[in-house]
């Protein structure tokens, strides 16, 4: 099993390997044994390398008050509160994402910006008018613009590239 | 003496002078608010009465209402405990025109002592040292300019009808005069409905050292030695003890005597505490006069033995106090630790809240006056102390374990306790070293966390862990506890299956 | 309730053998899942961890929730099969507790043979599928495979019960309602591509998913275009233009959370409602149970010690003890959970036979799930045995089993022969899981008995055709290798190998087993079907 756990504001990366006997947790180059009894619904009895160690809990949502040496510390499971892997859930895929073409057959209603303009991620880039609505297209990194490929009046097409960024070196 | 004592106030005060009361065999009435109908006060005593709303001003503050019920209850005497109406002289008055005995020292004492102006130039006449200082009525900008100039920055302007820390303000050079000076004036006037001001020496290093007194109505007047209140946060103290390190045989005797003639020069009766500021230099200042007890009361009774709730009962039903001041002394060294509810790690903001458990330390020499227990409420409206810890031990040092190992077993959970914080600046080498002073928190504790900084992977003391790898470790274990036995009785109608119980288990 | 009282001396020398055999057995079988569970090449794991893939182990750390069991299926599928490698026949499945909901959970182990699926690859996912739909189980398919073994293409692709049959069981548990959710961690190629496309909800990964009707192999041969696997389906493709996935996820752990939100967002399981009693533990310890049961399976115990290590308190309502007392029939709890037990004590006479046909009937009518304790040699032969209708009475009880339609469990603690097989609910009776002990046995008859039987035949064919009998190395030159092979065949691992059950497993866990696997059947209806019974032969 393992546990990311957040306390005083830094995060603990924990594996845990359960045996028969006992428990074993590895952060980083370290590992403790771990074993517990249960006393009562807010205190347990930890024995960790072979001492006891008694703490008490308090469960709530997204982590745990524990107290431990006299010490306080609210526990936070990054797990529960952000359910996700190595990166944010919903994150939009950046592969591929950076094509600048229309969501739907349109017309371009105007081009603020030239070749060879720097953009910031977030610019409008190209001005389309479709179904009565206006969209824009906006760059989806900062860079410099190498080619555009719509003028005023055009009508374009989805899959249409109308214009390149060249994404900034540090990218 | 009384058959039965209404306790006008709340908290852990409420329930320790509802103990004193219970040994003497006096019935004791509580009143609360709205928001207190489960609080611990109102469950100890003989009755109960609701007297309003959770705002102060409904009920706790509400003269009319604490006087109907302590006269619908049969209540001879009203104990006002601390805060709240304990040093309104118009209260106290009132009680006597009600017929009922305010356990507390006379009205008009009550007013001279709550008027620091007043205070001050009793206490010159008396020949009480005062911190040097310009008092009087109509004070302009120029007279306290001058005077500040004659004996030299930095001053404080004080609010006449100010205390506990409020309306005063630091000058540090001439320029800064008058904005401050207007500034007190316009929050005094605020505050207290008083705009008048004084002014007094500012000692940066300093020591708050209070003497407990009492009087009976003949002029009997004792102290009961010293407390150290140095150590404060946000102007409030936190942790005091006695003896204090900076008092020695003679000095006490000085400061004692200075205690009860201020007592006598203010015709005070009943317990009281004179407060004096310490300089660096071994000089000590009358600062003002509590008229009522103080929160740190219990170091003096442990270290004398003497109860002083008892005895302020006895003074007020008119008995003559039979201690003198020959038989009074100190054994022992103890330490009084206020445990609010709030957090260390966000400046010592408060944390309402419902208690969802709570442990409190037991063992030889420990005193816990408590308010609160597992399920009590910390209502938002009120002082959120929840108890006074306190320790007795032979020394010092024994005294200082003694308390750290105390705060290391104070459990809470539902609302934040700096019982940890409060473990730290015990353990602190000037505290050790007896270097109190009320600049101390700010000093040597400006910010603050449970592990201090540590490396979260940093290793701690026989092989183990620190302190934060060990909260992550007794997560897991709590974890891997699985869910608590209660007592055979299965804690939801149906049971959980193995899915739930076995843990990690696999083939 | 009435309690079993142990007569087992623990002292006993008997009990002591017994202890120190059957922990020699656990031993083994704990090496075996171990090296089905680690033995991987060097290359491979180098390879896997290359292409940012997570390994399968750590994959199912992270599907599951923490600190809960993991009942795995079939651990040691395959074992001994194809080149002795395709250890859990190169999927890891198991029924287990993701977002609070038991589901049943599998993937490919892509560091064997890159996932490729082998025969038995398929008969495991056609088992977990069965498991799924017995259970109503949500489906979690976490699919990273290279496709079907093409050497082996011919066990793999036609009948019945091979490849076609999984997307057909999809199609079905789709419309049964059970959620099935993929990730796609690798390639989804031809087969593998429906796979994916018949699960409800796909959760495609960056990088390495990649979901197609042909490869790039299969396109460049047949129009010469170069594309690689992501060009031709990787998320992008499917996310945004196909609609053929549905999530986007940046990498494996990405996956498995949004797969765990799917999951928490499915409507709850609304279990099968029994009358459950507060779990407790047996008054004996399941490690006795080592002590108990001999390896030798003619040396005979009683069942009842191991009933005793098995239910809740040891406590044990014995039904009809004084009649037919070669079945051991009665209600107890375990986990909570109330069954009925079903547990030989030697072999089925026509009186067990009827006995345990009244008990499992009365267990189905009131919804009770069935445990069978397999120590069973047979039925009874013998010229007054046929004549009292022993076959009739086999007859009924093989009817009561196959008919009844409560969740029934089997687990094989000793001897597993003939007839008795399937009155005690072997394999083809459908148990909702079946279990092995390590000395468990399996098999037509017991090996010697079989050579026996083979030599009485031949002696007699050369009384009529005029020989004389075989002499003692003739009769051994039969006997050998029948009863090595009875042994061979007979084995657990063999068994378990071939999937005729579900796993082999410690003695001493038979009761959270059997726990966890009744826990699962009620997420489906306490009745698979409407009661009823077969014509029973009076």
């Amino acid at each position: 099993m393992a546990y990311h756990l957040e306390t005083q504001g830094r995060t603990i990366d924990l594996d845990v390997t359960t045996g028969p006997e006992n428990t074993i947790v590895h952060i980083g180059t370290q590992s403790h044994t771990l074993a517990v009894e249960r006393i009562s619904d807010h205190e347990i009895m930890m024995t960790v390398n072979g001492q006891q160690i008694p703490a008490w809990i308090s469960s709530g949502p997204g982590g745990k008050t524990i107290i431990v040496n006299g010490r306080h510390f609210q526990v936070l499971d990054r797990d529960a509160t952000a359910p996700s892997g190595t990166s944010a859930p919903g994150a939009m895929p950046d592969q591929g994402a950076g094509a600048l073409t229309p969501p739907m057959p349109a017309v371009v209603i105007g081009v603020p910006k030239a070749e060879g303009d720097w953009v910031e991620k977030g610019e409008t880039v190209i001005l389309l008018s479709a179904m009565k609505m206006e969209a824009y297209i906006t760059a989806p990194y900062s860079g410099r613009i190498t080619a555009i490929r719509a003028a005023e009046g055009d009508k374009v097409m989805p899959g249409d590239i109308l214009a390149d960024i060249e994404p900034e070196e540090a990218s | 003496m009384f058959k039965k004592i209404l306790i006008a106030n709340r908290g852990e005060i409420a329930v320790r002078v509802m103990k004193t009361c219970k040994e003497m065999g006096i019935k004791t009435v509580a009143v609360f608010s709205e928001a207190d109908t489960r609080a611990l006060h109102r469950l100890q005593a003989d009755q109960a009465v609701c007297i309003g709303g959770a705002d102060p001003s409904q009920s706790y503050l509400n003269v009319d209402k604490i006087i109907e019920a302590a006269l619908s209850t049969g209540a001879q005497a009203i104990h006002p405990g601390y805060g709240f109406l304990s040093e309104n002289h118009e209260f106290a008055r009132t009680c006597q025109e009600k017929g009922l005995v305010f356990i507390g020292p006379p009205p008009q004492v009550i007013r001279d002592m709550g008027d620091k102006m007043t205070a001050r130039q009793m206490m010159e006449t008396a020949d009480v040292p005062v911190i040097p200082g310009l008092s009087g009525e109509d004070l302009t900008l120029d007279d306290m300019a001058r005077a500040a100039e004659e004996m030299g920055y930095p001053v404080m302007i004080k609010a006449s009808a100010g205390g506990g820390g409020k309306g005063i303000r630091i000058v540090d050079r001439a320029a800064d005069m008058p904005q401050a000076f207007e500034a007190a004036r316009r929050e005094a006037a605020n505050a207290f409905g008083d705009n008048r001001v004084y002014l007094e020496k500012y000692f940066s290093t300093s020591r708050h050292i209070e003497f407990q007194v009492l009087a009976d109505r003949e002029g009997r007047t004792i102290h009961l030695l010293e407390r150290e209140c140095s150590i404060q946060r946000r102007h409030q103290k936190i942790i005091e003890e006695t003896p204090s390190t900076a008092v020695g045989p003679d000095l006490r005797e000085r400061m004692g005597r200075a205690a009860c003639d201020a007592a006598r020069a203010a015709g005070y009766v009943n317990a009281g505490t004179v407060e004096f500021l310490l300089d660096d230099q071994g000089n000590f200042y009358f600062l003002e006069m509590n008229t009522r007890l103080q929160v740190e009361h219990p170091i003096t009774e442990l270290t004398t033995g003497i109860d002083l709730v008892a005895w302020q009962i006895r003074i007020a039903a008119g008995q003559a106090l039979t201690l003198d001041q020959a038989g009074i002394f100190a054994r022992g060294h103890a330490i009084e630790c206020r445990i609010y509810a709030e957090d260390p790690e966000q400046g010592f903001f408060p944390s309402p809240g419902t208690i969802s458990f709570y442990h409190a330390p037991q063992g030889p020499g420990i005193r816990n006056d408590a308010g609160v227990y597992t399920g009590a409420d910390v209502p938002v409206e009120y002082d959120p102390i929840l108890s006074k810890l306190s320790v007795l031990a032979e020394d010092r040092d024994q005294a200082i374990d003694r308390m750290i190992q105390a705060l290391n077993s104070y459990v809470v959970f539902g609302v934040r306790t700096p019982v940890d914080f409060m473990a730290d600046v015990l353990d602190s080498e000037p505290f050790r070293a007896g270097d109190v002073f009320t600049d101390f928190i700010p000093r040597h504790f400006e910010s603050w966390a449970a592990d201090a900084g540590k490396e979260p992977t940093a290793a701690g003391r026989d092989g183990l862990p620190g302190d934060a790898v060990l909260a992550c470790l007794a997560f897991i274990a709590h974890d891997l506890a699985g869910p608590a036995d209660a007592g055979g009785q299965p804690r939801v109608a149906r049971h959980q299956g193995p899915f739930h119980t076995l843990g990690s288990w696999t083939l | 309730m009435d309690v079993i009282e142990t007569r087992i001396d623990t002292r006993s020398k008997t009990y002591q053998a017994n202890y120190k055999e059957m922990t020699a057995l656990v031993e083994e079988l704990n090496r075996e899942l171990d090296i089905a569970l680690n033995q991987r090449s060097e290359k491979a794991l180098a390879r896997h961890k290359e292409t940012g893939k997570i390994p399968a182990a750590k994959k199912l750390d992270l599907l599951l929730d923490r600190n809960t069991p993991f009942l795995e299926i079939a651990p040691l599928a395959a074992r001994g099969l194809y080149d002795g490698k395709i250890h859990k026949a190169g999927l890891v499945c198991g029924i287990g507790v993701v977002a609070g909901r038991e589901c049943m959970v599998a993937m490919n182990d892509a560091t064997i043979k890159g996932g490729a699926m082998y025969p038995m690859s398929v008969k495991k996912t056609l088992r977990c599928q069965t498991i799924a739909m017995e259970n109503r189980l949500p489906f979690i398919n976490l699919m990273d495979s290279s496709g079907a073994f093409l050497p082996m293409q011919s066990e793999i692709f036609p009948d019945l019960d091979d490849g076609g049959r999984v997307f057909f069981n999809q199609a079905r548990m789709s419309k049964m309602g059970i959620p099935q959710i993929v990730g796609v961690m690798g390639l989804c190629t031809a087969g593998g591509a429906y796979g994916v496309a018949m699960c409800d909800e796909i959760v495609h990964v960056k990088g390495h998913g990649a979901i197609f009707l042909g490869g790039p192999p299969l396109v460049k041969a047949a129009t010469g275009d170069e594309v690689s696997a992501d060009e031709l389906g990787g998320p992008m493709v499917h996310c945004r233009d196909s609609g053929v996935s549905d999530y986007f996820a940046q990498d494996d752990a990405h996956a498995i959370s949004i797969i765990r939100q799917i999951v928490g967002n499915l409507p709850e399981a609304e279990k099968s409602r029994v009358t459950m009693q507060p779990p407790k533990d047996p008054l004996y310890d399941p490690k006795e149970l080592y002590g108990i049961v001999s390896p030798d399976l003619s040396k005979p115990f009683d069942i009842r010690e191991v009933i005793a290590r098995v239910v809740d308190g040891s406590e044990f309502l014995e039904f009809k003890s004084l009649y037919g007392p070669s079945l051991v029939t009665g209600w107890a709890h375990i986990h909570g959970y109330p069954v009925g037990i079903l547990a030989n004590n030697g072999i089925l006479f026509s009186e067990s036979a009827q006995k345990g046909t009244q008990f499992i009937q009365l267990c189905d009518k009131r919804r009770i799930p069935l445990v069978f304790i397999q120590n069973i040699n047979g039925f009874i032969v013998g010229k007054a045995y046929e004549k009292g209708g022993i076959t009739k009475d086999g007859h009924k009880m093989v009817n009561a089993v196959a008919n009844c339609s409560v969740p029934k469990f089997t687990m094989v603690v000793g001897a597993s022969f003939g007839a008795g097989n399937y009155a005690m609910c072997g394999r083809a009776y459908s148990p909702r899981m079946l279990w092995m002990w390590p000395n468990a046995q399996i098999g037509v008859m017991g090996g010697a008995q079989a050579a026996d039987v083979l030599i009485t035949i031949t002696n007699d064919q050369r009384g009529r055709m005029g020989q004389d009998p075989m002499t003692e190395e003739e009769m051994a030159f039969i006997r050998e290798p029948v009863v090595a092979n009875a042994l061979k065949e007979g084995n657990p691992y063999y068994s378990t190998s071939q999937l005729w059950d579900d796993g082999i497993i410690d003695p001493a866990k038979t009761r959270d087993v059997l726990g966890l696997g009744i826990s699962a059947a009620l997420n489906g209806p306490l009745h698979s079907e409407p009661y009823g019974y077969g014509v029973f032969r009076m």
